[in-house]
């Protein structure tokens, strides 16, 4: 069945038919909202609240998009709330949860990257502290560009279309949020 | 041409987000400059350093989450509707929907306007699949009812369509496939190429996919795209591997999942030697759950 089929299929009641279209595309949803939260409560929380409205709307998808584009105007605007209130709360934080039990995630990707090379593992230290500072340093919404772009692959043109704006508004977001990694990071290398 | 015009689009040339010309342009000088062929490069080495902190969900968050999922959806739909959803229920069941009267007005403005558009846009000649020559893909988008837009650089953009069992559609998907260096391009690519991995070569480019894109993204995509096919000896053999090799344990867990959906003996002894060489606790006693379920040995003896 092709995704247009499985989507009617959905629309009509078919159960099967949502959870298939759910297996599609959940797996890029939470990995999105992972690491832009760096939380699995929260990543969680927006999985079950973006799925939920899919399945209470998914009557009105008229076809007018890609269900793509659809089920991500509904996540990253879930996301962009969480950041903002993140960001109010000042409750950014690094520690995520393992199934070795919670650990500093940049502490993480730094030692295993650097654990055979000690004087590696210093630089990762103070880098680490650096790309902290940038990523707490993004608006909610250079950093919800960024990560589509970069860590997700999207074009511009189709993250324009996600958040609702237009591919200009989205190349700027990506353009100061470069600027900003530039100023921070650019000794490094 | 000069440093200016390197300096003012470098962030956006490092993304890929630049059109063909100026991409060339951009190249041409940097090769010949080293001031700005060191811009770029500091671009590009910043981009690598904001990979260190791409982290990916921990493998069990995708399960549970699934399964909270249906709790809740289960729980949704015994919940009795509100009065609101029922009246709107109601309308739409036995009002017929004024939109409906204007749609014929409607196609025919829109009629109207790709007409205009058409003229106007030379450059983006809608044109059969089967004339499409070697060129650089751009974008790839499904839209949604079987059919595909492919945005092709030669040198100039120019847009074709097509439905997915052409020939020439299937070819750009499987060299977006191999060859693009833009993971959401590869990602979307084997995404419309999922329903055809009946066909050998759709199915050896998945499989390649699968064992060697850079992207565990990409390779994830590739393993859902086979799972109708877990039963058979050659995605069952690259399975195998995926299980013993491959560097995600997201990867790994899901391959486990494929393996064991019909399961014979032979995927013991695989299971078996993850247990032995995974470094990852998850992933070790996915493989002990499952061999428990089928009466077997964890160990060799």
């Amino acid at each position: 069945m092709d995704e247009a089929a499985t989507i009617r299929a959905a629309q009509a009641g078919d159960h099967e038919a949502f959870e298939t279209l759910v297996k599609i595309y959940d797996q890029q949803v939470l990995r999105l909202a992972y690491n832009l939260l760096r939380s699995s409560e929260e990543a969680n929380d927006i999985y079950q609240e973006a799925f939920l409205r899919v399945h209470k709307n998914l009557s009105k998808f008229r076809f007018d998009c890609s269900f793509h584009t659809w089920l991500y105007r509904i996540v990253t605007n879930l996301c962009l709330d969480s950041l903002r209130k993140k960001k109010v709360r000042k409750e950014e934080q690094s520690v995520i949860e393992t199934s070795d039990g919670p650990k500093d995630r940049l502490n993480m990707a730094a030692e295993q990257r650097a654990d055979l090379d000690p004087e590696r593992k210093l630089l990762s230290r103070e880098l680490r502290e650096r790309i902290e500072g940038v990523l707490a340093g993004f608006t909610p919404r250079e950093r919800m560009v960024f990560e589509m772009r970069h860590y997700q692959g999207m074009r511009l043109r189709a993250i324009g279309e996600n958040l609702g704006t237009t591919e200009e508004a989205a190349k700027n977001c990506l353009f100061r949020a470069t600027q900003k990694m530039r100023s921070a990071l650019g000794d490094f290398v | 041409m000069n440093c200016d015009f390197v300096a003012e689009r470098v962030e956006l040339y490092v993304f890929g987000e630049l059109d063909f010309h100026e991409e060339e342009l951009l190249e041409g000088h940097a090769a010949t400059c080293a001031h700005c062929h060191a811009l770029v490069e500091e671009h590009r080495a910043i981009l690598r350093l904001m990979n260190e902190v791409e982290v990916m969900p921990p493998p069990a968050l995708l399960s549970q989450s699934r399964q909270e999922l249906l709790r809740n959806l289960s729980a949704a739909q015994q919940m009795p509707a509100s009065w609101i959803e029922r009246i709107k229920a109601w309308r739409q069941a036995w009002i017929p929907a004024w939109p409906i009267l204007l749609k014929p007005a409607l196609g025919c403005a829109m009629l109207a306007l790709s007409f205009y558009a058409g003229q106007q846009m030379e450059e983006r000649k809608s044109v059969n699949a089967a004339g499409l020559p070697t060129s650089r893909i751009r974008t790839i988008t499904g839209t949604g009812n079987g059919m595909v837009q492919i945005i092709l650089e030669e040198p100039r953009q120019r847009m074709i369509e097509g439905a997915l069992n052409e020939a020439s559609i299937e070819r750009a998907l499987l060299a977006a496939v191999s060859q693009s260096p833009d993971p959401g391009m590869r990602m979307e690519s084997v995404d419309l190429l999922r329903n055809r991995c009946n066909q050998d070569d759709v199915r050896k480019v998945m499989l390649k996919t699968l064992e060697r894109d850079d992207s565990p993204s990409v390779r994830m995509r590739a393993l859902e795209a086979l799972r109708p096919y877990s039963g058979e000896l050659d995605v069952r053999q690259a399975l195998s591997r995926v299980l013993l090799k491959d560097s995600n344990p997201n990867v790994r867990v899901q391959a486990i999942d494929l393996l064991v959906d019909r399961p014979p003996a032979e995927i013991i002894g695989t299971l078996q030697e993850a247990i032995r060489s995974d470094e990852n606790d998850y992933v070790r006693s996915r493989c002990l759950r499952v061999l428990s379920q089928m009466r077997a040995s964890p160990g060799v003896f």
